[in-house]
């Protein structure tokens, strides 16, 4: 009996026929995520299954739209955390064979728990070899910089966080000024691995020219996490030799990240208030030490004045004991001036009453006082009886009285 | 009655000349009761004057 010769429709219609009959309109399938791409609305999944690093099987799988937006509905964040590459998923797929298109899985149920569930067990392995090296503590005993000023941020421009971040910073009241230099990383997808890698390699390089290293992300929907729980990403940020603040901007539970950084903020602007507070203290502590300083000069200077102070109140006794005696020195000049003068004076005085006296010995009137009389021969003291001759008629001045009389 | 361009010396200088005149007895007895006023203003005009000074003296250096 000659062997039957299929036609390739024929062969897949006998194949599609076979699958419908042997399989569910629904199973259960777990597998891995190799590749996921986006067309029309629909969603197209490599699925793989993996033995080590070998590719054990492989299958194509697709979201309808409609499938997608019902998914979506329950759970917003299902592309960005279930339907990443290297992601294990456990899902409710229809075998579909089609004479044309060949074999498809149409994935009518996610269960996006599963792949968290695993995100939590491979964390935790991570989390196992994080600590047996004492990655956890190492980047948080590295010295922290006084003044953080010049900052390595690992951030994507488009992030919302780091719009924050950056105007947090740089205009702040406190009038700090700040050298923000951003190292371009992606946040999302394939790249965050080797991105981070490759910035953290930049700024090790540069190191002397950084204070601290940020990472940043933060804002918007909530996105894929699962880098942040990456063991080669967290080695790489534990033994960074500067220190290292996350600002990544989730509310769920800890990443592996925040917890081997020196210090993980809640969001973009914590981190920056972070930065901008230990500046602040800075200053704050710089005024205590100036007031401190001011306070020691202040005693010093009124030591000095007090010292002055004394110095010049017994320059000023010595001035006023010198001024003391030679006012009494003075005093003494003067009363004695005052003594001689009056006592010129008065010998003055004494002489003008000399003088005085004298004249009035002499007034005729005195003369007569005492007795004495004087002789007038018309109107004239007669000094020398010579000037008269008989029959002359004199007058003779008395005390109380005239005479006349006649020569004889 | 203040006396202006009032010298002491001087006035002294004629007292003495007046009271010498009289003392030598050349002075003619009817210019007496005239050189007797005279002298007698002009000692009181010069006794004013020494207290003047000594009133000057004393505002000048006090006594405290």
């Amino acid at each position: 009996m000659p062997e039957k010769i299929y036609e390739l429709y024929e062969l897949n219609t006998f194949l599609r026929r076979v699958l419908a009959l042997n399989t569910k309109e629904e199973m259960k399938l777990q597998a891995e995520i190799a590749e996921v791409s986006n067309s029309n609305g629909h969603v197209y999944i490599d699925l793989v299954d993996k033995e080590g690093d070998q590719i054990k099987a492989k299958a194509r799988a697709i979201i309808w739209s409609k499938t997608l937006n019902r998914l979506a509905k329950k759970n917003p964040n299902l592309i960005d955390s279930v339907l990443q590459e290297g992601n294990q998923v456990l899902m409710d797929v229809h075998v579909d064979f089609h004479e044309q298109y060949g074999l498809k899985l149409i994935v009518l149920h996610l269960y996006p728990e599963f792949t968290y569930g695993q995100h939590a067990l491979n964390r935790e392995k991570v989390a196992q070899k994080l600590l047996a090296n004492g990655d956890f503590e190492k980047n948080s005993q590295l010295p922290f910089a006084i003044v953080p000023q010049r900052i390595a941020v690992l951030s994507s421009k488009q992030a919302a966080g780091w719009s924050d971040f950056y105007h947090h910073l740089r205009y702040n009241d406190l009038g700090f000024a700040f050298k923000i230099s951003l190292f371009q990383v992606a946040l999302q997808g394939q790249r965050v691995k080797q991105d981070i890698l490759k910035a953290l390699k930049e700024i090790e390089a540069q190191r002397s020219d950084f204070d601290v290293v940020v990472l940043i992300r933060g804002g918007g929907a909530k996105l894929d996490l699962q880098a942040f729980d990456d063991y080669q990403i967290c080695k790489a940020m534990a033994n960074t030799s500067l220190p290292v603040l996350t600002g990544i901007g989730h509310e769920t539970d800890e990443l592996l990240i925040d917890r081997v950084a020196f210090r993980a903020l809640k969001t973009p602007t914590a981190v920056a208030d972070f930065l901008l507070n230990q500046c602040n203290l800075y200053v704050q502590e710089l005024g205590q030490w100036l007031n401190r300083f001011k306070l020691v000069t202040k005693r010093k200077l009124n030591m000095a004045q007090s010292d002055l102070n004394l110095e010049r109140s017994m320059f000023a006794n010595k001035v006023g004991l010198k001024i003391l005696d030679n006012q009494a020195l003075l005093q003494q000049t003067a009363s004695l001036l005052k003594i001689h003068t009056k006592q010129h004076l008065s010998i003055h005085k004494q002489q003008l009453d000399l003088y005085l006296e004298k004249v009035k010995n002499i007034d005729p009137q005195s003369i007569l006082k005492q007795g004495f009389t004087l002789i007038k021969y018309e109107g004239k003291y007669i000094k020398d009886p010579k000037e008269l001759k008989s029959g002359d008629e004199i007058e003779i001045l008395f005390e109380q009285g005239t005479i006349r009389s006649v020569i004889k | 009655m203040e006396v202006h361009n009032f010298s002491y010396e001087e006035t002294l200088t004629r007292i003495q000349q007046v009271v010498g005149e009289i003392e030598s007895g050349t002075i003619n007895m009817d210019e007496l009761p005239e050189k007797v006023k005279e002298i007698s203003e002009l000692v009181n005009q010069c006794k004013k004057y020494l207290q003047k000074v000594e009133g000057q003296v004393d505002d000048l250096f006090p006594e405290d």
